[in-house]
């Protein structure tokens, strides 16, 4: 006999997933230094990757800041090099656990409170934790293109009235405010559901 | 035929198929999610256009965050904290605090509208899980509102946790399982009408 697949639509499972996301949040989003130690050193070594060489003469380097939950992004132009080899230098501070960690430590909480075979869950989770991490190194993106307007004296980049009104929208409403973010992950979660969502649409027969 | 052997078959059969349609065949079989994705994506992209507009962060935010900050001031009073309100702000005897964009519930009460208008329910049960949810949702802003307070007042260590991460991951899983529950409420209707 086949054991009854579980969906996240039956009342049980329904009421386990409420229960399982807010104790899973609770433990998750404790003040710990490990969460932000963890996580603030894959943040700096990602965005190193992607973000390390920019616009031809850019460079930007991510550290710890003061507090593990901190991090310092410093960028500079390597056309402006000094006599005495030094760069002149435009830094930024950050909290990562924000930034970057709640998002996608949201995105975990849901799909391992979501009732799901172990295997299928894993992929999910690695594809959806990949695409929540791009939104973040964009995040940072954005964030590095705010200092450069900020900053004019590093010569990066030109940006027109528009760009500039652009970019200041994009920081303040998407890379220094985690709303559109977390609801990134909810519709990442939503569509990696798929058919359990719409399971109610399959037609009963109805029995004369 | 065994298990095996028709599973064998069924990969046979996969690899003689092209690409291009197999892509075909997995939109078809996803075309519902596909849908339901793109309205949910749209749907949160007009109501960020919205929300930043200069005619609805000037005229009527304000209104909505006074209205908000009313509600909370006179449930605070009812906790006896002998608070009274301003604009968006309630002010106690030792400090103030305002209700600003991020902490009015319009991210959870959009995600919740968002979902709950893609979903394929009837009109009825829309509208009327429309109206439940953002009552609920907005009676835990509420909640939120009037902890946030308490906890800065008898516990301020722990006031920029439940602010900054608590509260906002705990209203957007609430206004999930909302959209789950009138789902599950569709769904259950169906099922007695099969029956």
């Amino acid at each position: 006999m086949k054991r009854p697949v579980k969906t996240l639509l039956q009342n049980k499972q329904l009421t386990f997933f409420t229960l399982k996301a807010f104790i899973y949040a609770c433990i998750f989003l404790l003040p710990l230094q490990l969460y932000d130690t963890i996580y603030g050193t894959f943040y700096r070594n990602i965005n190193g990757v992607f973000l390390n060489e920019f616009k031809e003469t850019g460079i930007a380097s991510f550290k710890k800041g003061t507090i593990s939950s901190v991090t310092r992004v410093e960028i500079a132009n390597t056309k402006m090099i000094l006599p005495n080899s030094f760069f002149n230098i435009a830094t930024s501070e950050f909290n990562t656990r924000y930034r970057g960690y709640i998002p996608t430590i949201f995105f975990i909480i849901l799909m391992l409170a979501t009732p799901m075979k172990t295997k299928r869950k894993a992929t999910l989770l690695l594809i959806g934790v990949s695409i929540i991490t791009v939104a973040v190194v964009y995040k940072q993106w954005i964030h590095i293109q705010y200092m450069c307007k900020e900053a004019k004296w590093l010569q990066l980049f030109q940006f027109s009235e528009s760009d500039e009104k652009r970019i200041t929208f994009l920081y303040n409403n998407f890379a220094n405010y985690n709303g559109p973010t977390l609801i990134l992950a909810v519709a990442i979660w939503l569509f990696m559901l798929g058919d359990n969502l719409f399971e109610f649409r399959v037609k009963k027969k109805i029995s004369l | 035929m065994s298990y095996k052997t028709e599973k064998k078959n069924r990969k046979n059969n996969t690899r003689k198929i092209s690409f291009a349609e197999r892509i075909k065949q997995v939109l078809i079989k996803k075309k519902s999610i596909l849908i339901f994705t793109i309205t949910f994506c749209l749907f949160i992209v007009l109501f960020y256009v919205v929300w930043q507009s200069e005619l609805f962060m000037n005229r009527i935010h304000p209104q909505i965050i006074r209205m908000n900050a009313f509600i909370a001031s006179e449930a605070l009073n009812l906790l006896g904290q002998n608070t009274t309100y301003f604009e968006g702000f309630i002010h106690s005897q030792n400090f103030s605090m305002g209700i600003a964009k991020g902490c009015d519930a319009f991210e959870a009460i959009a995600l919740f509208l968002a979902a709950t208008i893609a979903i394929p329910l009837t009109l009825r049960k829309k509208v009327v899980g429309i109206a439940i949810g953002i009552i609920v949702l907005m009676s835990v802003n509420l909640i939120r509102v009037v902890s946030l307070f308490l906890v800065r007042m008898y516990f301020i260590e722990a006031f920029e946790v439940l602010h900054v991460q608590i509260w906002p991951v705990f209203i957007i899983i609430i206004s999930v399982v909302l959209l789950l529950r009138i789902i599950r409420y569709e769904t259950t209707s169906e099922n007695l009408i099969a029956k």
